[in-house]
């Protein structure tokens, strides 16, 4: 499993809830205000898991929206960084009135940390951090989560479209953040995994970590949740439709965790 | 979903620089290529452990020339079923596999989604032929699901694979026009669209000597994302290259998780 904690502590990702941060948030807002109008949010009260939630922004947000909409709600926010999870907090509390419950620890094992609920949100364009195999192991624990009736939703964006097909560059990125630069360096690609091995370096401390990026596309992603729900849909957030909400609805019965083992052939 | 009817993939591979026919110098190349590739693999436990007469259908076998290679290499007596879309292709499988092996393949004109349909029982299926881009992931799913209900409960599955996503996405760069020669004829091939759902290519061909055009949709396939899928019909995954390039990926005792009549078409496709 990748360092997330360091890579996170050198990648410039936002987690301010001021700024950049406010601005996701209410971007947030709007996807989930277009989502709930689907039938599956008609009923009158959610357990929601925000998993991997940081900050919270995507299980906030799609709380918000159903309070608004009348619906009872209860947050859980599972996320492996103590500190992301007290910023969350607070932060639900001002947004919801209420604090959510929050639990440290992987989302691989989401299945033995968390009651069930009915809907489990990973928000943030997070999968790129998993390899299909990985995806798989995830998606199993989380059908064990969700209940029999529930839903998993997942924030998408489709990269193959924007980063192979109309920006096809990609050996060094630079991210500004405070002022301050990182640079994520192509290292390899990793066939067994189909990820792209990179290194994210600050030139000013010299500290690096290196990590795996998985290219996703919307296809793909959709798909494998299939393979674990009775039934996906999509909610594309932009007007060409490559990124969105998936949401898989009806977890398959006839899985269990024990299942999935990664095979012997990715080791070495 | 990629579908196709055979007369629309008679037309296509009229234009792509692929050679199936046995009967053409690059055809038999390919034939001979296969029959040294399976002759390797046979010691692997998958295929050392198969029983003594196996029943072995190729999927998507053109004019059958994985089918025929594997069957001969194995040494003993097999039940061969070659299936496609393309009868003309069927027509010239089942010649040449009376002339290789003997005895007369069973060809069947059928998709390969749903195989298990028509056959059941099976030891092992084949997919050679670097056919996985006629398959999007929606019915990459139908046809896992598909091919594990008509295996035994310790069948096996074969698919000759190369990995599109380095060679074409990383290493070569996908481009809107290139140039391709079917021998010494110039083709064309022209990006027209990208759909988000199926996560498909969609391309026209073009001949510039007959003026003949073929649109398809490709899906650019990586080894780790075939591969993983197999992982979630089957117990058991492996892969061995075949050249710098190419693998067999190999597959073992269907999970059978997720059947054919469970798989509805999903919500987002409709």
């Amino acid at each position: 499993m990748e360092d997330m904690k360091r890579f996170y502590s050198l990648f410039p990702w936002p987690e301010d809830l001021e700024g950049v941060g406010r601005e996701r948030y209410g971007r947030a807002l709007r996807y989930f205000r277009d989502v709930v109008k689907h039938p599956f949010f008609s009923r009158g009260s959610f357990k929601v898991l925000d998993l991997m939630g940081g900050v919270g922004i995507g299980g906030v947000a799609l709380c918000k929206v159903l309070k608004e909409a009348g619906k009872e709600v209860k947050l859980t926010i599972l996320d492996l960084r103590e500190e992301a999870l007290s910023k969350a907090k607070t932060f639900a509390q001002e947004e919801l009135g209420e604090a959510p419950e929050l639990i440290v620890g992987d989302a691989f094992l989401a299945h033995e940390l968390v009651e069930r609920a009915d809907v489990v949100l990973i928000y943030g364009l997070t999968m790129p951090h998993f390899d299909p195999w990985r995806v798989s192991l995830l998606l199993n624990s989380v059908r064990e989560v969700v209940r029999p009736e529930g839903a998993v939703l997942i924030h998408h964006l489709d990269h193959i479209y924007w980063e192979i097909y109309l920006h096809p560059s990609g050996d060094v990125y630079p991210f500004f953040f405070d002022d301050d630069l990182t640079l994520s360096l192509f290292r390899r690609y990793d066939m067994k995994s189909g990820s792209i091995r990179r290194v994210v370096v600050s030139p000013r401390t010299g500290d690096e970590v290196e990590y795996g990026v998985y290219e996703w596309n919307i296809s793909l992603m959709a798909a494998l949740i299939w393979t674990f729900f009775e039934d996906v849909e999509y909610f594309p957030i932009l007007p060409d439709k490559s990124a969105g909400i998936i949401m898989g609805v009806r977890p398959r019965g006839a899985w269990r965790v024990e299942d999935l083992k990664l095979p012997a052939l990715l080791e070495g | 979903m990629i579908s196709l009817e055979g007369s629309e993939l008679d037309s296509l591979y009229s234009l792509l620089p692929w050679y199936g026919d046995p009967y053409t110098p690059q055809g038999r190349e390919r034939y001979e290529r296969a029959l040294k590739e399976f002759s390797e693999l046979k010691a692997h436990p998958f295929i050392e452990e198969l029983p003594e007469e196996p029943r072995i259908l190729d999927v998507l076998s053109g004019e059958g020339i994985g089918g025929v290679a594997l069957s001969k290499s194995l040494g003993r007596r097999v039940r061969l079923y070659l299936m496609d879309l393309r009868e003309r292709a069927l027509e010239v499988a089942r010649r040449f596999s009376r002339e290789e092996l003997g005895d007369e393949a069973e060809v069947l004109v059928h998709d390969a989604i749903r195989v298990h349909e028509v056959l059941r029982d099976l030891d092992l299926v084949l997919m050679y032929g670097l056919s996985t881009p006629h398959f999007d992931p929606w019915r990459a799913i139908l046809l896992l699901a598909s091919i594990s209900e008509s295996l035994k409960d310790d069948g096996v599955f074969l698919v000759e694979e190369t990995d599109r996503r380095y060679w074409v996405f990383y290493m070569t760069g996908y481009k809107d026009v290139m140039s391709e020669f079917r021998g010494d004829e110039p083709t064309l091939s022209m990006h027209k669209g990208y759909d988000f759902r199926r996560g498909t290519f969609k391309r026209v061909h073009f001949s510039l000597l007959r003026g003949e055009m073929a649109e398809f949709e490709v899906y650019f396939w990586g080894v780790a994302e075939f591969m993983s899928l197999m992982w979630l019909f089957f117990e058991e995954v492996d892969m061995r290259p075949v050249d710098y390039k190419r693998f067999i990926l190999l597959a073992r005792h269907p999970r059978r998780r997720i059947r054919p009549a469970d798989l509805k078409l999903p919500s987002m496709l409709r």
